[in-house]
């Protein structure tokens, strides 16, 4: 059982990859969690129907634990997708050291970087996109779902005894 | 196959107990970190061998290790969110403000300009840049490698180098 889950697993994570890159590419990384979890399960679903057809039915146990773990690889996927798609400031600040080697980066070019960089207004829209944050006129406001996350987090913060950063 | 369920979970919950005890404890989170991974690594296989012997086939321990490594990484990404994202820090500040707080306060403290002098000073201090003569410079290997690979998974992925292009 675990070596016939184990092969249709392998490919359906790596044919999933590739398919998933094309995906992205075409899409300009739109849609791309969707695209992520409609994708991965599509193929292993597709690899288990052609499984049952040539060799024989999976059982209900195997099917179980064929999506589980697809989906904690999805989850995977999409937290390493995040990293990609949104640049972080300090990656973003090391790559515009790096391309003005072996000059330096000087204080204007900085002004310049931070121009073409908008990161906080980027995450602000995220925030507004996913419901976390409702603005309404010049206010921002927390939803039901940010206050529910928040004091989870605090509960998290107090456990570990960790003073929050901000800036 | 429940027991098999079982002793991945238990090893989880026992990697997820003793990261934050380590952590409170020691007050490094890296070292909360590294034993949380070292229960999964060797957890996971024994709590299936010994919890789930019926089950103990080479295939069933190395999907077995995958979905706890999985499971491990997913928690890691959760806690480091928590603790560094600037979406949660902003929401902090709205929250800090009874709930609601206009743009322009909320932007007095976040704004990029606060964001990447912020961001160049931890760089400096931590010895990754240095400041000469007016100009940064990267001095930091790993940033150097870090930074690649994110460009080139980004390339391959969208076809851009950066978000903002």
């Amino acid at each position: 059982m675990f070596l016939d889950l184990f092969i249709i697993l392998l490919f359906a994570i790596v044919g999933g990859i590739g398919i998933n890159i094309l995906l992205l590419r075409a899409l300009r990384g739109r849609h791309a969690y969707s695209v992520t979890i409609a994708g991965f399960n599509g193929i292993l679903a597709g690899i288990l129907l052609l499984h049952s057809f040539l060799l024989e039915d999976a059982s209900v146990v195997d099917l179980s634990f064929a999506f589980l773990f697809m989906n904690s690889y999805i989850a995977v996927h999409c937290l390493v997708l995040v990293g990609v798609l949104n640049d972080s400031p300090t990656l973003a600040i090391v790559k515009t050291l790096m391309k003005k080697e072996p000059d330096g980066l000087s204080e204007n070019e900085l002004n310049d970087f931070i121009r073409s960089h908008p990161f906080v207004s980027s995450r602000l829209m995220a925030l507004n996109t996913t419901g976390d944050l409702k603005k309404e006129g010049a206010r921002y406001y927390l939803t039901p779902r940010s206050k529910v996350i928040l004091f989870i987090i605090e509960i998290y913060q107090n456990i570990i005894v960790r003073d929050r950063e901000t800036g | 196959m429940l027991t098999f369920y079982l002793a991945i979970l238990i090893t989880l919950v026992s990697a997820i107990f003793l990261d934050l005890l380590v952590t409170r404890v020691s007050g490094h989170r890296l070292y909360g970190y590294a034993t949380s991974l070292g229960i999964i690594f060797m957890g996971c296989p024994l709590a299936v061998l010994f919890n789930a012997p019926e089950y103990a086939t080479l295939f069933s321990l190395i999907l077995a290790l995958g979905l706890g490594l999985m499971w491990w990484f997913i928690y890691l990404n959760v806690v480091q969110a928590v603790e560094s994202s600037l979406r949660l820090r902003m929401l902090f500040e709205v929250k800090t403000n009874g709930g609601s707080l206009t743009e322009t306060k909320l932007r007095d403290t976040y704004n990029d300009k606060t964001l990447i002098t912020l961001r160049l000073k931890r760089l400096e201090e931590g010895k990754s840049i240095v400041k000469k003569e007016g100009k940064y410079y990267l001095q930091s290997k790993k940033l150097r490698k870090a930074a690649h690979f994110f460009t080139v998974l980004k390339k391959i992925s969208t076809g851009r180098s950066s978000q903002f292009e």
